[in-house]
């Protein structure tokens, strides 16, 4: 059997024979848990409102939305790397940019959820949709959130579309090489009777290029729009103009993170190690290094431009690296550089457990940065009458939690059920590296 | 007809029910009689009735009058009471009735207006028609409204805590009644609080005089020698009344003039006038104040010194010396100092100057500040002595405690206030009291006292009854009832009438007192204007009788700590500790709420190591109290300051708030604090009070300067146009702090309370708050007030944050909060540079009592959980006004909108009004140049502005 | 001929992709019209050796971004003008508030049309089809490459025939199934 029949079988049967059965129902069974908890916590936040919170007045901001933003920019990864590599030609990312784009969904969507529960009548949330009603009233279209609910809906829509094609000549495989009759129909329905003809592919290609190049662009707004919500405020802390590309790094940087902790560990659990080479690693790991860096150079100039901007900004800024919530700064600062410096080396690059504990550290140092940012910013804004603090409550954390759990739980279904790596893509590459 | 077959058709006309009650209404309307004392009463429905048919006159009068036959607690207003105003032009009657009254405050009578809405007491003002009352109310006042809806007052008899019927009481009182009869009133002895009435000390006059063995023991929680020092003075008993409106300098010792209480609003009044005077240039409006913690008047000072309790008499010693007067006490420098600047501008301005000691203070004191004030031409002028109204006087509570300990007390009466848990441990009342055979409690609740005794008897409130009292200056308020009681309630003097078997009603026993000098026609004009003119009691020949050597201890400097317990300024000396709307009320100074705390000095605290909610243990003698510190700048060093009031054992608001200050009450001599370790945390609503280098409160020198001018500030948009352009200037010279602008609007927007938790987490619901800031060193700062409600912004960031425009801007300038609209994204908050919304983060609402449902204020809506709310600059009064103006096809007269904030302020600090018009009130103190934006780097053209703080009382400086 | 009647397409399976294009371009030198590949992958240079070009994707996904765009600021400025607000001060119209809207509607109207007119051009979805009973045709989606011709008027089973075998591929399989004439 060819090589190229080697790797679409060694992916395309993950379904059917699931090599990790026994590690995968434990993950399950624990990702259930977590949303059961989410289920709940949910539920208590419905009938009591959300005064079960932290927040108060001035921080009327908390969890919720800080959570969302760090969701959001996890989910700009998967995106980011499959339509930029493939743009580029970057073959390699061929084996990664399939779960890194389920990824980036399922963080969408935990993203998503949160600015509804957030809402002090959740059940009204479709009021930002502009739809004809009695009320006769519309969206406030000067509105950072309506900007945010046009942006994430978009996001979704765009990146479900942009994987569900990338995804449908695997189905096919899928479905043709499929013993048992109920993997046939599920594989065949979804995958639209792909037949691999060439003027298909021809117009294929084009379409998902072209999706890939809106994308990009599409990615960065989104998350430029996600930094509106704080930079058009009039918050000292907020309101400045390095908010969107610092808002932009951060999210592929901690992306990129998680996309990295996901590798080391499908890699390890389906033994697709010689589909998911060191190699992979070690891109990943310079990736992580190169935002890392961006990232930092963000939190610099965010500092130079605090100093510049007069006396509130500068308290502001002194509040943050001196002030109550101090930790949360040093914090991020500590957990998003200081391991990100193994990367320098290249055989750290290429291990996998230091790939991994690196992606997490950045992942934890990316989520204290939303945190700092928002909380920092608000518990001292204007008045000094005003300050307040604000304190996250159990529920603060077990919602979190919860949406963890829809997350995990959405990708080990994805995982489970759907070919993780794009079989075709790969083959593809081998077999122009086969013709030079 | 005769007006009695009248009454009896409208007696049988509330009698009836149903469908009898509509034809016997309907007979009624055909009546002449009927019409003519329809047109007596209102005025514009007799108008009315003439154009309108019958069937509409019906509907009306269905709703007004006739209230009591439709619904069983006949919550309907007195059928006596008559309206306060003749009813502008074009109102419908029976939307709102306004009635003059008057509440009373250990007894002072607090001269008020109230509305009342389908009959319902919804909002009371300060009546400006009386003459101790120049318009404006006090937290007190304002909140008397919700302790009338309280749900905890008891509605029915109790005999040994269990419920009982009246009659059963009745048959008691006879039992009693006979048996004084018999004895002369051996063993009976009343005991009330401090008594304003007049009608009911007739009553106690005839009670003694019916039975001459009986005594009449009154005492008040808040020790008061001001009235010995008077008599020992004068040689006569006499009422003290001070004018503030005429002192140009003012020097108050360790007195808190205009600090919560009985006398608040006269003071407010007169400080607020003389100030506004200083600001017109007419005069000076100096404050020197010497205190040993900060105070209201204290921050209100341009002169304070902060001084031990125990040197105040040094102190005054030196002023009167430096004023040849006697010889003066060896001073520290800056003592010296002060009393040199005190003895100056007392003598400047002689004659039009005042001074003051706290009426705690002893008896030798006083005369020493009355010596001054005569020698400097005050007396008559700023400082007046009237003569006693009453002949008869109480005993003192010792006397009764010392009887009550011999057992020689077989009965013990006590009309209202609550002895048990309000007298100083050392009185040793408690014990005292369990030893007497039969003992009568009459209260608004059920309290310490109440549960204690053998008989608790539900007392009515000052809304619901008839009464009388005194103002500030002597003259006569009538306190006649907004409402019918709806619960198991009598009267003081239903109560003391029952006693003596006087079966006349209420209202006859109070016509009775006036019925010499007032005919019916004048009475009837006495209760539209709440007041009896003329009735100011004469003022006595102001001599001193004794000589003016005084006898003052020389009081050597002490070591240690002292004790100074006050009342608390939310909820006095604990009778308004079952009132949500005091119990959360911000005190001035700490902006505590629920709870009270041991406050200490900035240097002890250092030197102990004590922080806020650190518990500590207040030793003094052989009793001890336990709270929680607070650090107070600008208090004396050495003293420990604890409020009255918290502590309560019974109560669903108020058990379990704070700690019982009155064991310690009367304590003299050293105290001492132990660190206990444990912490409490208390709920304040301010974290914060450093202005540091922050102009949020500004000042100038003196009231001809102004501030320098702001360069224009670049906009990319124009500024908004419209007429009205609604706008609000607040001036912080003549803020106080004293919160009776948040207690008004609490009432006025139904406002919910949250309790101490939620305060705690930072979600109190205030719409206005009074922020307090202090500048300079923490021994003795500079305090200012700064009332915040929403800036209502031009250019609104919360406008811009909301996403399905709830938060949108009216045509006349008002920042609207559309509260069905609000989804409850809190972007609005986030993005509001002055934190002045406030969200519902729990269903705060749904779940109160009916009666607390019955206060609100109909025209407001009660807002759901998950939405945002804030001030709305009372749009309701203003939409009210703009209907009023639109019927008579005018525009809407300056002055014709008040917001609560402004219609409740005693000083007139906040004023309201449209800022298109060059010409109103708002424009001009806008024009003044001390108007000032707040933040004005966030550049969001507030239309609510402040007036700069003055520093010195006097141009001339 | 009976098995004219039901011959659908005639399959010559390769096993590499060069080999394909070869193939391809030589069946279409030697006269075939009506001809077509089916790969497991896009092989490049395939769509050139069929001489198939096709720019409704482009095109379309132009037009929907500019209708995008032109829809989702459309929307703002009618809303704004059907119930005028003031919001903070701002100009009713305020063109650059609306811009991030306008810009996700653009990117949703472009993706939509383009990968809508992608599946209608390319006739899908469609689940079944006369290739998919081809032996072995499954393949296609593994690592076999396909070249298919379809038969016409002047359909010859036997010149076809020889005309693939002489491209050597690993096997010719006939499709049953109603010809598309």
């Amino acid at each position: 059997m060819t090589r190229e029949a080697q790797v679409t079988r060694e992916v395309v049967r993950i379904p059917e024979r699931f090599p990790a059965a026994r590690e995968w129902r434990w993950m399950f069974a624990f990702a259930l848990a977590l949303l059961a908890l989410f289920f709940v916590s949910v539920g208590v936040l419905f009938v009591r409102g959300p005064g079960i919170w932290g927040n108060n007045i001035p921080v009327d901001w908390g969890f919720p939305i800080s959570n969302y933003v760090w969701w959001l920019g996890i989910g700009h990864a998967g995106t980011l790397i499959s339509a930029m590599l493939l743009l580029l030609g970057q073959e390699w990312r061929n084996a990664l940019n399939r779960f890194a784009e389920a990824m980036t969904l399922f963080a969408v969507v935990c993203a998503g959820l949160y600015p509804i529960l957030h809402l002090g009548r959740p059940w009204r949330f479709y009021w930002m949709a502009p739809y004809p009603n009695t009320m006769d009233v519309w969206p406030q279209f000067k509105s950072p959130l309506t900007w945010d609910f046009f942006a994430v809906l978009t996001y979704l829509i765009v990146s479900v579309l942009f994987w569900y094609i990338g995804i449908i000549p695997d189905l096919a495989s899928a479905r043709d090489r499929a013993k048992k009759r109920r993997w046939q129909v599920f594989f065949g329905l979804f995958a639209l009777g792909w037949r691999g003809s060439a003027r298909h592919w021809a117009r294929w290609q084009t379409s998902y290029r072209l999706t890939a190049a809106i994308a990009v662009p599409l990615v960065v707004s989104v998350h430029s729009e996600i930094s509106m919500l704080f930079a058009a405020g009039p918050i000292p802390g907020w309101n400045s103009t390095v908010f969107p590309p610092y808002f932009v790094l951060g999210a592929a940087f901690s992306g990129f993170a998680v996309v990295s902790m996901l590798t080391v560990w499908l890699r390890a659990m389906l033994g697709l190690k010689d589909l998911v080479q060191v190699r992979h690693l070690e891109l990943l790991g310079l990736l992580l290094l190169v935002t890392g860096l961006m990232t930092a150079y963000g939190y610099v100039a965010e500092v130079f431009n605090a100093a510049y901007a007069g006396k509130r900004e500068l308290t502001t800024l002194q509040d943050r690296l001196f002030g109550a919530y101090a930790w949360s700064f040093w914090g991020a600062i500590l957990f998003n550089f200081a391991p990100l410096q193994l990367m320098w080396w290249k055989r750290w690059r290429r291990h996998p457990l230091v790939l991994f504990g690196v992606g997490l550290s950045v992942t934890i140092g990316m989520w204290l940065e939303r945190y700092m940012l928002l909380v920092t910013s608000l518990y001292r804004d204007w008045l000094g009458s005003s300050f307040g603090y604000f304190h996250a409550t159990f529920w603060d954390w077990s919602l979190f939690a919860g949406t963890i759990g829809v997350f995990l739980t959405l990708f080990l279904l994805f995982v489970r059920f759907l070919p993780v790596i794009s079989a075709f893509e790969v083959t593809k590459s081998i077999d122009e590296e086969a013709h030079g | 007809m005769s007006e009695g077959a009248l009454n009896d058709a409208l007696v049988a006309v509330r009698s009836a029910k149903g469908r009898r009650y509509w034809r016997s209404l309907d007979e009624l309307v055909d009546r002449a009689d009927f019409r003519h004392r329809l047109k007596e009463e209102f005025p514009a429905l007799a108008r009315a009735a003439s154009g309108l048919n019958r069937r509409d006159l019906l509907k009306c009068l269905g709703g007004t009058i006739a209230l009591a036959g439709l619904d069983g607690c006949e919550r309907a207003p007195d059928e006596e009471a008559l309206p306060y105003v003749v009813q502008p032009e074009g109102e419908v009657p029976g939307e709102a009735r306004h009635y003059a009254s008057a509440l009373e405050l250990d007894g002072v009578a607090q001269p008020i207006v109230g509305e009342t809405r389908a009959a319902r007491p919804i909002k009371l003002e300060g009546n400006a028609a009386h003459p101790s009352c120049s318009g404006g109310s006090t937290p007190f006042m304002q909140a008397a409204l919700l302790e009338l809806y309280d749900p905890d007052r008891s509605g029915a008899p109790l005999y040994m805590g269990r419920p009982t019927e009246w009659a059963r009481v009745d048959r008691e009182l006879a039992q009693l009644r006979m048996r004084l009869d018999t004895t002369g009133g051996e063993g009976f002895r009343l005991l009330t609080g401090p008594v304003g009435s007049p009608t009911l000390l007739g009553q106690i006059e005839a009670l003694v005089g019916r039975w001459p063995q009986a005594r009449w023991h009154s005492w008040s929680p808040v020790t008061d020698r001001r009235a010995e020092a008077i008599e020992s003075w004068l040689g006569m008993p006499a009422k003290r009344v001070i004018h503030l409106a005429d002192a140009e300098a003012v020097v108050a010792l360790d007195d808190d003039l205009l600090g919560a209480g009985p006398e608040q609003l006269w003071h407010a009044n007169g400080w607020g006038e003389r100030r506004r005077a200083y600001q017109a240039g007419e005069g000076a409006a100096l404050l020197l104040v010497a205190e040993p913690s900060p105070t209201i008047t204290g921050v209100t000072a341009g002169d304070r010194l902060p001084v031990a309790e125990a040197r105040i008499g040094a102190l005054l010693s030196g002023v009167a010396a430096r004023l040849e007067i006697t010889r003066s006490f060896p001073l520290n420098a800056e003592e010296e100092a002060w009393a040199d600047r005190a003895a100056e501008k007392l003598r400047n301005h002689a004659g039009r100057s005042l001074v003051s000691v706290g009426a705690h203070h002893a008896p030798e004191l006083h005369k020493l500040a009355f010596a001054i004030n005569e020698k400097l031409g005050n007396l008559g002028k700023t400082e007046r002595f009237l003569q006693p109204a009453d002949a008869l006087r109480p005993e003192p509570l010792q006397a009764l405690v010392e009887e009550m300990r011999a057992g020689e007390v077989a009965t013990l009466f006590v009309l209202g206030g609550n002895p048990v848990y309000a007298t100083a441990g050392c009185t040793g009342f408690a014990e005292a009291f369990a030893r007497v055979p039969l003992r009568f409690h009459a209260g608004l609740h059920a309290d310490e006292t109440g549960s204690r005794s053998h008989w608790h008897l539900p007392l009515a409130h000052h809304l619901e009854c008839w009464s009388d009292g005194r103002g500030m200056e002597g003259t006569v308020a009538v306190t006649q009832p907004l409402v019918r009681p709806w619960l198991a309630v009598r009267s003081r003097h239903r109560l003391l009438a029952d006693l003596m078997e006087d079966r006349r009603s209420d209202r006859e026993l109070v016509r009775a007192t006036w019925s010499d000098q007032h005919d019916d026609t004048a009475w009837e004009q006495a209760l539209l204007v709440g007041h009896i003119p003329k009735t100011a009691p004469a003022p006595v020949a102001s001599t001193p009788t004794t000589s003016t050597s005084f006898a003052l201890s020389a009081s050597e400097p002490e070591r240690g700590l002292r004790l100074a317990v006050r009342p608390d300024p939310s909820v006095w000396d604990g009778s308004f500790a079952s009132n949500p709307w005091l119990q959360e009320l911000p005190k001035p100074l700490t902006k505590l709420t629920w709870g009270n705390a041991v406050h200490v000095s900035p240097a002890l605290a250092a030197e102990r190591g004590l922080a806020n909610g650190d518990l500590v243990r207040v030793r003094a003698g052989i009793r001890s109290i336990t709270g929680p510190i607070w650090v107070l700048p600008g208090q004396e060093a050495d003293t420990v300051l604890v409020h009255l009031g918290y502590g309560r054992e019974l109560g669903r608001v108020s058990q379990g708030v704070g700690f019982n200050a009155y064991p310690l009450l009367g304590e003299k001599g050293e105290v001492f604090l132990d660190v206990l370790g444990g912490r409490e945390e208390l709920a304040t609503t301010q974290h914060h009070f450093e202005m540091e280098e922050d102009e949020y409160v500004r000042f100038v020198e003196t009231a001809a300067k102004a501030l320098p001018p702001e360069p224009p500030k670049a906009n990319f948009y124009p500024p908004l146009k419209s007429e009205p352009a609604w706008g609000m200037a607040i001036d912080l010279d003549l803020c106080i702090g004293c919160n009776a602008c948040i207690t008004g609007c609490v009432a006025e927007n139904n406002i919910p309370m949250v309790g101490k938790e939620e305060v705690a987490k930072g979600r109190e619901m205030h719409w206005l708050r009074v922020d307090r800031y202090y500048e300079g060193s923490p021994e003795n700062p500079t305090h200012a007030f700064q009332p915040v409600p929403c800036m209502h912004c031009e250019d609104a960031p919360c406008e811009m944050g909301c996403p399905v425009n709830a938060a949108v801007h009216s045509p006349d300038g008002l920042n609207l909060q559309v509260y069905n609209r609000c989804i409850g994204t809190r972007t609005c908050s986030s993005y509001c540079p002055y934190k002045v919304r406030r969200f519902n983060w729990f269903d705060y609402t749904g779940e109160d009592a009916p009666e607390m449902k019955a206060v609100r204020n109909p025209e407001v809506t009660v807002r759901s959980r998950g939405v945002m709310e804030k001030c709305t600059y009372c749009i309701q009064r203003i939409s009210k006004a703009r209907i009023e103006a639109k019927k008579e096809n005018r525009p809407i007269r300056d002055g014709e909108v008040q917001t609560a904030c402004q219609s409740a302020c005693p000083t007139q600090a906040i004023v309201f009004g449209d800022q298109s018009d060059l010409d109103t009130a708002v424009s001009r103190r806008k024009a003044s140049g001390r108007d000032y934006d707040l933040l004005p780097e966030a550049n969001t053209r507030p239309r609510t502005t402040y007036q700069a703080r003055i520093r010195k009382g006097e141009t001339s400086e | 001929m009976a098995d004219r009647k039901n011959l659908y397409a005639v399959l010559a399976e390769f096993d590499d992709s060069a080999r394909l294009i070869e193939a391809t371009r030589s069946v279409r030198e030697s006269g075939f019209t009506r001809i077509d590949a089916f790969t497991p992958f896009p092989v490049p240079g395939l769509a050139e050796a069929l001489n198939f070009s096709d720019r409704a994707v482009p095109l379309a996904t132009l037009a929907g971004g500019i209708m995008g765009a032109a829809l989702g600021f459309a929307l703002q400025v009618f809303t704004v003008l059907d119930f005028p607000l003031w919001i903070g001060g701002r100009p009713l119209i305020a063109v650059p508030a609306f811009m991030l809207v306008t810009f996700e509607t653009l990117v949703l109207g472009a993706v939509l049309s383009c990968i809508g007119t992608m599946l209608v051009r390319n006739r899908l979805p469609r689940l079944n089809h006369p290739m998919f009973d081809a032996d072995d045709f499954g393949f296609a989606s593994r690592d076999r490459f396909f070249l298919a011709i379809f038969p016409d008027e002047a359909f010859d089973r036997n010149a076809v025939g020889k005309a693939l075998a002489a491209l050597h591929p690993k096997a010719i399989i006939d499709v049953p199934g109603k010809p598309k004439l």
